[in-house]
């Protein structure tokens, strides 16, 4: 086929592209194993980023909407927790952008969000504590560059491994590992002033 | 989930793995019910499936692709248009709707200059005729009318053999005839007799002029067997209508061959040439030819003919000039 060879010669990144891993046809039971393992994940992820329950639930719903949607961007043999992450990480910057929140999202999480999450097994003054505890660290960790806040809630929050981190972020691993202990650094020096201001 | 702690934090240290666990159980929540309950639902409906988008270099391969596909088609076009034979009928299509561009409302008069007569035979009294004359013609008319020539003025008038001659010849055509030029190539056409009038208003030196030999030419029936295209150059085609007459002259049946050449501009498709030639053999046995050349050097617009009709044609005439209907 002349007319292709003479393309692909025109567009190398035609060429590259060929040579990719092919497109997983869909899979539903993935997608249902996707949901049960990475649903609270998501969400976690998006709550402790926009500190706002009704956005994170509408991310987390955008996010598993955007997966059914795109299931032709998702190679075989490419790792499903990292794909679905890759999809969380642009769903949020695209929030970040349209609705400048940035500034917004110091704020300290609503009383009601709290509450919404605590451990029903706990008693009166424990789940208080609790409250009080996820307040501080949450705020701690919204303090941080906005880098170092995806890490930290990409690795601790979502549990996910370092090569997919790596990927989603595109850097490499060893990066990424510095980056992490960085960040906790940054973190404990924040927890320290916030316990100290008090 | 809040407690489901399963990270392998042995790169940790003690301080950090603490840190670390406060991390996890402040930020690691439970789905709300609500939300789990919308999203079960979405995934058990399965993917929205929508067209995929295309990548910026698919865009700029399919757009590579179809600017080679039309510039092939485009190039293809060109090549074929230039190397394909035009025929016969094209240019005479073309050359009809170039004439009727010009014909609304009215008609168009084509002027005809530098038209030479030549004509060559045996005269009543056995001495043979060789006529070669510039004439000067005071009118020479080709009126076209829906593309077509419809009416012929010619008022002549010249020298032959030291006898002054003065003749006008008035023609109308009818539809058969007007059908030579618009029928395929090829398409044998009767023209019964008299279809194709005249009339001789003046004829001073009949005797001089081989009897007239349009007068007897024309008054029998005309086939028209063949047209054809020629190139000569590389501005103009040439129609070439062979025909075949068959006529009363003196009383005897006389079959005549003849060819009439139409030269059309390949810009305009406006016909810029005529030449008429036609070969008999008289009642007596003798050959006779006659050719007539002419170039149309101008055209102008005539006013509409109301009538529109078979009538003879009287545009031109000279008041009081009688007109006879053959």
């Amino acid at each position: 086929m002349p007319l292709r060879v003479l393309l692909l010669s025109i567009f190398p990144k035609a060429r590259a592209e060929r040579k990719e891993k092919p497109v997983a046809q869909f899979d539903g039971d993935l997608v249902s194993q996707l949901y049960r393992e990475q649903a609270a994940g998501v969400y976690s992820f998006m709550l402790t980023r926009v500190g706002n329950q009704a956005e994170a639930e509408d991310l987390t719903s955008t996010v598993f909407r955007k997966v059914l949607e795109s299931w032709h961007t998702f190679r075989v043999g490419e790792s499903a927790t990292a794909w679905l992450f890759g999809i969380a990480h642009h769903t949020l910057a695209d929030h970040f952008r349209l609705h400048m929140r940035r500034s917004k999202r110091t704020a300290t999480i609503e009383q009601e969000d709290l509450e919404r999450v605590e451990d029903d097994q706990e008693g009166p003054e424990e789940s208080l504590m609790r409250q009080e505890e996820t307040r501080i660290v949450q705020e701690a960790i919204r303090r941080l560059p906005e880098t170092q806040q995806e890490v930290l809630t990409l690795k601790f929050t979502a549990q996910l491994a370092y090569p997919e981190i790596a990927k989603i972020l595109g850097k490499n691993e060893p990066a990424v590992r510095m980056l992490v202990h960085r960040s906790l650094e940054n973190l404990r020096k924040e927890l320290g002033a916030q316990t100290n201001g008090k | 989930m809040a407690n489901n702690i399963d990270q392998n934090l042995d790169e940790f240290s003690a301080e950090e793995q603490e840190l670390i666990r406060r991390v996890e159980l402040a930020t690691r929540h439970e789905l709300p019910a609500g939300l789990a309950t919308r999203l079960e639902a979405e995934i058990a409906s399965g993917p929205q499936l929508k067209p995929r988008p295309l990548a910026l270099v698919q865009w700029g391969t399919l757009a590579a692709s179809l600017v080679l596909v039309i510039t092939a088609l485009v190039l293809g076009y060109v090549f074929l248009n230039n190397s394909r034979p035009v025929t016969a009928a094209e240019v005479e299509k073309r050359v009809g709707e170039a004439a009727q561009k010009n014909i609304t409302p009215g008609s168009i008069r084509h002027r005809l200059y530098d038209m030479t007569d030549a004509a060559e035979g045996v005269g009543q009294d056995g001495k043979p005729v060789k006529i070669s004359i510039p004439l000067n013609y005071e009118d020479w008319s080709l009126i076209r009318e829906g593309g077509f020539i419809s009416k012929i003025k010619s008022v002549e008038s010249g020298s032959v053999d030291g006898n002054s001659y003065r003749q006008t010849f008035l023609y109308t055509e009818d539809e058969k005839l007007n059908r030579i030029y618009s029928d395929p190539p090829g398409k044998i056409i009767e023209i019964p007799s008299g279809d194709f009038k005249y009339s001789v208003n003046e004829l001073e030196t009949k005797e001089q002029f081989l009897k007239n030999p349009n007068q007897q030419i024309y008054s029998g029936s005309l086939k028209y067997t063949q047209v054809s295209l020629l190139e000569p150059n590389k501005d103009s085609y040439v129609l070439r209508y062979e025909f075949e007459a068959e006529q009363l002259l003196e009383g005897k049946q006389v079959k005549s061959k003849g060819q009439m050449e139409f030269t059309v501009s390949k810009k305009s498709y406006e016909v810029t040439g005529y030449k008429y030639s036609l070969f008999f053999k008289d009642p007596r046995g003798n050959d006779v030819s006659y050719v007539r050349d002419a170039k149309i050097t101008s055209t102008e617009l005539l006013a509409p003919d109301p009538t529109r009709t078979n009538e003879i044609f009287q545009l031109g005439a000279p008041p009081n000039t009688p007109v006879e209907k053959q």
